[in-house]
């Protein structure tokens, strides 16, 4: 359509129509949203971190061993929040992008960082063995519910354009909050038990979350 | 358009609830769309419909334009959703309609070959009722019951020689009651012939 083409009359009356239901807005702010979103999924985590708390917590907090990997999580943890809220507004998508693989580096060293000890057992043939740790998958799980409500609660005050990976990496998200907080409720030191049963429910759940993004995201 | 103002001008003024601007943006939602939609070709009767959802969008999610931000690409944003949008229903649509079609071919087959079916069974009942005995019980043995000839040998009580003798005199005779019936008639040719490979009659 050329510019100085008129515009049909079937369109003009539609915007008449809603240009008079206009009533002011005021453009929602990302960090005020990931500030909510935070304090929501972390005040949930630590109340069930005080109930649970591991018994050697304590002596935890004084090795300075202890806050690598969980600042590598918690960093790729932040980084990945602020992607999908990104990506949750229309034309922000490549933007969020930059976020997204800061986050996945986080991640990805945190991996790292239980994976080297599992290759090093590997190459002294010892057996790696996965002991039981369903209780710290469901915990993983139980804390991911509160920020993956409000996750979706906030995102869908927003209008993702592209929902199923938004819906992926807010599922992944979520669970990883819980993984964050699980570190200080299991004071499994196994790299196996580590990534079994607090890593792999974020692949499950981010599956889950691509699978139902069509659905939770339409608008 | 008149006086033309910056995309980004005009969301701003309409978010702060100016209706002249917001007109203005809504008319450039439209001029936008229009040659993008169409460059995808699409019929003019959806690309109204896409339009118009994308302008119901425009307006539902006003907010969600921050004004540091390209005013193009959230515009883009919105009407390439609802074009994907658009595309998915359509899919979606003729998945249903090529099922019901197929449905209705499949069934409107089946229905054609029952009543060609049953048809022919009438006649064949017919015919057969016109044999004397032992044919019509040895044909309805082999050719309805799919009885081998031994079989039927053993249940009648004639050697195996003797049933095949009866059943093609019995053959011979149902082409001359059925004659006009070509297409049936080779059908039972047919059945006698692969009968006769087989070995089995």
């Amino acid at each position: 359509m050329n510019k100085t083409e008129p515009i049909a009359e079937n369109y003009l009356d539609l915007i008449r129509k809603i240009s008079s239901e206009l009533t002011p807005v005021k453009p929602i702010q990302i960090l005020p949203l990931l500030f909510k979103w935070s304090l929501l999924s972390i005040g949930t985590c630590l109340i069930n971190i005080i109930y649970h708390a591991r018994p050697d917590l304590p002596e935890q907090l004084n090795t300075p061993l202890f806050y690598l990997p969980i600042s590598l999580l918690g960093v790729g943890l932040a980084l990945g929040m602020y992607g999908v809220l990104l990506s949750g507004f229309p034309g922000r998508v490549p933007k969020s992008r930059h976020y997204i693989l800061l986050s996945g580096i986080g991640t990805g060293l945190w991996i790292l960082w239980y994976l080297l000890p599992i290759g090093i057992d590997l190459l002294h043939h010892h057996a790696l063995s996965l002991d039981n740790g369903e209780a710290c998958s469901k915990q993983v799980l139980l804390m991911a519910f509160i920020p993956l409500l409000s996750g979706l609660f906030f995102l869908r005050k927003l209008a993702p354009t592209q929902r199923r990976p938004t819906s992926l990496l807010l599922f992944a998200m979520a669970t990883l909050i819980g993984t964050l907080s699980i570190s200080f409720i299991c004071p499994s030191a196994s790299s196996v038990h580590i990534l079994g049963w607090h890593f792999l429910p974020i692949i499950m759940m981010g599956t889950l979350g691509a699978g139902l993004g069509l659905r939770l995201f339409n608008w | 358009m008149t006086t033309k103002q910056p995309l980004d001008d005009l969301i701003k003024k309409a978010q702060l609830g100016d209706q002249a601007p917001y007109e203005e943006l809504l008319k450039t939602v439209v001029t936008l769309a229009l040659p993008f939609l169409k460059k995808q070709n699409i019929s003019e009767f959806d690309c109204d419909d896409i339009i118009q959802n994308t302008l119901i969008a425009v307006h539902k999610n006003l907010a969600t334009y921050h004004p540091k931000h390209s005013a193009k690409a959230w515009l883009y944003a919105i009407i390439r959703y609802k074009l994907m949008d658009y595309f998915r229903q359509k899919y979606r649509a003729n998945a249903q309609e090529f099922t019901d079609e197929l449905d209705l071919l499949l069934l409107s087959s089946s229905l054609e070959e029952d009543m060609i079916n049953s048809e022919r069974k009438r006649l064949l009942d017919h015919a057969l009722t016109q044999l004397n005995q032992s044919q019509e019980k040895i044909i309805r043995l082999m050719k309805l019951e799919g009885l081998s000839a031994k079989e039927v040998a053993q249940k009648v009580g004639l050697s195996e020689t003797n049933v095949k003798v009866i059943a093609f005199r019995g053959y011979k005779k149902l082409a001359k009651l059925l004659g006009n019936d070509t297409a049936f008639l080779g059908c039972i040719f047919l059945c006698l012939f692969t009968d006769i490979v087989k070995g089995g009659g």
